[in-house]
């Protein structure tokens, strides 16, 4: 028995939506890091080489952060993660991703699994919750997040800076 | 004479929104790869069978064969077809989609490759 053209029509999205989502999520990293005090502090307290790995559960779809002199990178190959989120299914990834689950609330219902020390990942999930506040509407992000952070600059001024930043 | 051993079979709930989907993670969590379904004829005609199946990452677990054929007064006899069934295609975990007579099957089953040393990793039941 094979799986319905519908769930493969469903899974194709799910990934090309992810990838998009993980590329924007990324860029929103870089740009927020450098104009939010919040995440810039969370930031500067992960040592030299830090390395995040996030993996959606299916087709080696990831984002893979790096710190690196003090700068974000993305990378596509590393052997030694220090923090490794990896998520149960591509279904509840995308939920979380468009902004229908909240990071909090997928660990609290054991959504994904980590790896690493646990005070790194606390740190990251503040990081998430604020970027998550710059890149959702207030809308969405007031569903997901347990309280909307103070911001720096709004949501159209922040994907200005993430498609135009190099 | 057989050795002193204890074997628990304990059940873990997935329930909620995309709690199949969890299933593929929990067989690998177990070390299953190739796994053997058991159902019965009406759950495959009225496709909750095939629920399953689309919720299965098959990169993860590889579904070698859906038994289906398990009448509702089932036999020691039909325990004997699924285990040459699952050693022949060289399962190591068990789905059952139906909770009374397939998970039951299952188990017994299960009991019967750890009596005969064979390695079982999962049995999961619906």
């Amino acid at each position: 028995m094979k799986k319905t053209i519908k769930r493969k029509i469903n899974l194709h999205f799910k990934k090309i939506v992810s990838k998009i989502v993980l590329y924007f999520l990324y860029k929103g990293f870089k740009v927020v890091s450098k104009k939010d005090e919040n995440v810039k502090r969370e930031i500067e307290s992960w040592e030299n080489n830090f390395t995040i790995k996030i993996d959606i559960g299916i087709d080696n779809i990831n984002l893979k952060i790096k710190k690196e002199n003090g700068n974000l990178i993305r990378i596509k190959e590393t052997d030694n993660l220090d923090l490794e989120i990896c998520f149960k299914s591509i279904d509840v990834a995308f939920l979380m991703l468009t902004g229908r689950l909240g990071i909090s609330k997928a660990y609290a219902e054991h959504r994904f699994t980590l790896k690493g020390d646990i005070s790194k990942a606390m740190s990251l999930v503040r990081c998430i919750d604020i970027i998550e506040a710059y890149l959702f509407p207030k809308i969405i992000a007031r569903n997901i997040l347990k309280k909307i952070p103070d911001k720096t600059m709004g949501i159209l001024k922040c994907y200005t800076m993430i498609l135009f930043e190099r | 004479m057989l050795k002193y051993y204890e074997f628990q079979n304990s059940a873990k709930i997935l329930s909620g929104e995309f709690a199949i989907e969890n299933i593929s993670y929990e067989f690998k969590v177990l070390g299953a790869k190739n796994i053997l379904v058991l159902t019965d004829k009406t759950l495959e005609k009225i496709g909750i069978v095939q629920i399953v199946i689309d919720g299965i990452n098959e990169k993860i677990v590889n579904v070698s064969k859906i038994f289906s054929d398990i009448p509702q007064d089932s036999s020691i006899n039909v325990i004997d077809k699924i285990v040459k069934i699952y050693k022949n295609l060289n399962c190591d975990g068990i789905l059952a989609i139906r909770w009374r007579i397939c998970y039951r099957h299952s188990k017994r089953c299960t009991y019967g490759f750890i009596s005969r040393k064979r390695k079982c990793y999962g049995t999961y039941g619906m």
